[in-house]
């Protein structure tokens, strides 16, 4: 604001002082017009003066003269007296006008003429008052009639005349100065006073100006500093506010510690008032185990100006105590000096209740850890021995698991051996190897056989099944067309189908080789083909195998018997076969469907049916296809 | 040595020997039947065969173990071994050609094409010794 301020001050100060610089110089030419225009009035003077002085010349020889005639006629000594008073004047008188006109050669001209002439005039007179007194009369009054004293007279006037006109003369030249010197000083007064006049105006307008700026300087300064008022007020109040709403208790002090502002909150709590507790009446309501620690530290950070921090009880107006945290720490003025401290108590009884009860449970929790600890060992150890229990147990199983496939390959051996022979001999002797056999002895060793071999697969089908239920059955991929599984199962079940007049028809694309497990596709297909065939007595059993992209998608179709609806979801669940007509009527095991299932699981597949209760039933079965390979 | 086709039979199920002896013995196959490993491997050692079927299981040395000690020794080189399985342990197939059969027939056998079977496979076997 200064800097600004100084350079306003300049611009109006410059033009004003501008101003009075020209009005100086109009002065000074106004000045020295004067001094013009009083010379021009001093010639004037000058000039009556140079008259005056040939006027009293010439009274006093007009005087000189009369003093003469005078003596003449009465001889009288006083007319004698006077004229030598006249005589004595007049070349003083001359002498005066000569001063007056010593710049003026032709006037000084004329008066050195004059001088002699007057002198000789007033020798005349003296001549003839001499002669008077000495008693010639006559020769007196003739010496005043002389021509020569005419002649002189004659000189004397008309030198006094040239004299006067010459100063006429110049009396008009110099009114005429004199005039024109008094115009100029009109004129330049009248300038000067218009320069002055507007130097005064401009100056006025902008010293108004600058009074306006500084009136509005003022004024603004005064509206700042209301508001700065104001603001140091609204803060003051907001601070009391604050302090007042503050959940703490609050107070101020002076510099020097004594306290003179409590919060309405600290005198609802302790039921005291400012005149109780101003200055370090405070201590009133302070406990006796912690006052004397408490204000030693106060004293200490009121000297140090350090902010003060303690924690104690104080008691309120019911007389019990209550633990406050309390904070004090200095304000500061402008200049750094502390001006007052302001301090606030909160309330940390519920903390330090929280605290305690924290720590209790923390005790607690301790103990009951210990014993946690202690049952945790207690229950490791016993679950160190039941696992141990459990490994032998696992062993054991283990070792059941072994016996058990040991068992099952064992009975599977046991059990085929004598199969074997069974079915070769029936074989052999059906075919008329061992000799000639009747056509009935023929058909009874056939059912012999149809026995043997049902025998031979329901022990098959249960090997599977335990290998595929231990996890032993490994998928073992390999590369193989298509085509020739489909038609090593429709070799395989030919003399069924041909005895039932069933026709077997498939429909597979040529050429396509396929990369999987060729015994589980050729035992699923097997399976699928097997149970159309068994259950169905007129018609046909259809295998139709296409391969869409990565996915092999095999169907097989009869037109026999059907499922109901009802039975169709338990279909691949393992010893189901669908009603006990159909048990009676047809035989097997009831596992063929569900070994189907698990080994087009195992081949990470999907196998469903369709079927319409007398008409017929088609099993799909949906398989990814590896690549070669993979 | 005469043209007559020779095949040791291991096979200690006496029904199945004479089973297996009969269709073989039918098919002009002539058949020396031991009753146990250690008596197969002293009657291989004692004669020439064109074949010898092994039984696998057997009551002192497996069809695995003879084949495995059959197939060290060079009078057996040029001997098919076949391996006769119940179908009763898993990868028998792959555990009889490891332990150096070159054929494998599941039981029970097809009594009408067996000793074809076992033709085949010495066939097969001389032809892949002769390549």
């Amino acid at each position: 604001m200064q800097p600004r301020f100084e350079g306003k001050a300049l611009l109006v100060i410059g033009p004003v002082l501008f101003l009075f610089a020209a009005l100086a110089v109009m002065i000074a030419l106004v000045f020295s017009q004067f001094h013009a225009l009083t010379d021009a009035e001093g010639w004037v003077v000058h000039t009556v003066e140079v008259q005056a002085g040939l006027n009293a010349l010439s009274t006093e020889l007009g005087t000189a003269q009369a003093a003469e005639r005078a003596y003449l006629l009465t001889g009288a000594d006083r007319y004698k007296t006077q004229l030598g008073v006249a005589a004595s004047n007049a070349p003083m008188r001359l002498n005066a006008v000569q001063l007056l006109t010593l710049d003026n050669p032709a006037q000084q001209e004329r008066i050195a003429a004059l001088e002699q002439i007057v002198k000789r005039k007033l020798q005349s007179l003296a001549d003839s008052v001499a002669l008077r007194s000495s008693g010639q009369r006559e020769a007196a009054v003739a010496q005043t009639a002389a021509p020569e004293r005419d002649t002189l007279d004659q000189q004397i006037d008309s030198l006094i005349a040239q004299m006067e006109t010459a100063e006429e003369k110049l009396l008009l030249e110099r009114r005429d100065r004199s005039a024109s010197a008094h115009r100029k000083t009109q004129m330049l007064f009248a300038e000067a006073s218009a320069t002055s006049i507007a130097a005064i105006l401009l100056a006025s307008i902008m010293i108004s100006r600058e009074l306006k700026a500084r009136r509005n300087a003022e004024d603004q300064l005064l509206r700042t500093n209301e508001r700065l008022e104001e603001r140091v007020e609204e803060q003051t109040r907001d601070f009391r506010q604050l302090a007042e709403n503050i959940p703490q208790l609050a107070w101020m002090t002076h510099p020097g510690g004594d306290i003179f502002w409590y919060n309405q909150r600290w005198f609802d709590y302790t039921g005291t008032d400012l005149e109780q507790m101003k200055g370090w009446g405070w201590q009133k309501v302070h406990h006796p185990e912690h006052v004397e620690r408490v204000t030693d530290r106060f004293r200490k950070a009121i000297e140090t100006g350090e902010p003060w921090e303690d924690t104690f009880p104080l008691r309120g107006r019911d007389g019990s105590y209550r633990w406050f945290l309390s904070r004090a720490f200095p304000i500061r003025n402008a200049d750094g000096r502390i001006a007052r401290w302001f301090g606030t108590n909160t309330d940390i009884t519920g903390l330090r209740n929280a605290q305690e009860a924290l720590r209790a449970s923390e005790e607690r929790y301790r103990v009951l850890s210990q014993e946690l600890e202690q049952r945790v060992e207690e229950r490791t150890e016993q679950l160190t021995k039941a696992n141990a229990q459990l490994t032998d147990a696992n062993e054991k199983l283990k070792e059941v698991d072994r016996l058990k496939s040991e068992f099952l390959a064992t009975m599977s051996h046991e059990l085929r051996t004598p199969l074997n022979s069974i079915i070769g001999f029936s074989e052999i002797i059906a075919a008329g190897l061992a000799g000639p056999v009747n056509e009935e002895q023929k058909r009874q060793l056939g059912m012999a056989l149809g026995s043997a071999r049902h025998l031979l697969q329901i022990i098959n089908d249960l090997l599977d099944l335990a290998r595929i239920e231990s996890g032993k059955l490994e998928v073992v991929r390999s590369s193989f067309p298509l085509r020739e599984v489909v038609q090593q199962v429709v070799e395989t079940l030919r003399p069924l189908a041909n005895r039932k007049n069933l026709s077997l028809e498939t429909e597979v694309p040529e050429g396509a080789r396929i990369f999987t497990d060729r015994k589980m596709i050729f035992q699923i297909l097997l399976n699928l083909a097997n149970n159309g065939v068994k259950f169905t007595e007129r018609g046909k059993v259809r295998i139709v195998a296409e391969i869409t992209g990565k996915t092999l998608r095999m169907a097989v179709s009869d037109t026999g018997i059907g499922i109901q609806k009802q039975n169709l979801g338990e279909l691949f669940e393992a010893f189901r076969q669908v009603d006990g007509s159909a048990r009676r009527r047809f035989e097997g095991t009831g596992l063929g469907l569900y070994l189907c299932k698990r080994l087009v699981g195992l081949l990470g597949g999907e196998i469903s049916v369709e079927s319409v209760y007398g008409l017929g039933s088609t099993f799909t079965v949906t398989l990814p296809l590896a690549e070669q390979g993979e | 040595m005469s043209d007559e086709t020779r095949v040791l039979l291991v096979e200690d199920n006496e029904q199945n020997a004479y089973l297996a002896t009969f269709l073989l013995n039918k098919a002009g196959i002539h058949v020396t039947r031991a009753a146990s490993g250690s008596e197969g491997l002293r009657l291989a050692r004692g004669a020439q065969h064109h074949a010898i079927l092994l039984d696998i299981q057997l009551p002192d040395l497996d069809g695995y173990e003879l084949a495995r000690i059959l197939r060290q020794e060079q009078a057996f080189d040029r001997v098919a071994l076949v391996a006769l399985t119940s179908f009763a342990m898993p990868n028998e197939r792959k555990k009889a050609f490891e332990a150096g059969c070159n054929g494998y027939i599941e039981k029970p056998i097809e009594a009408l094409t067996f000793a074809e079977q076992v033709r085949a496979f010495i066939k097969d076997y001389e032809d892949s010794n002769r390549r």
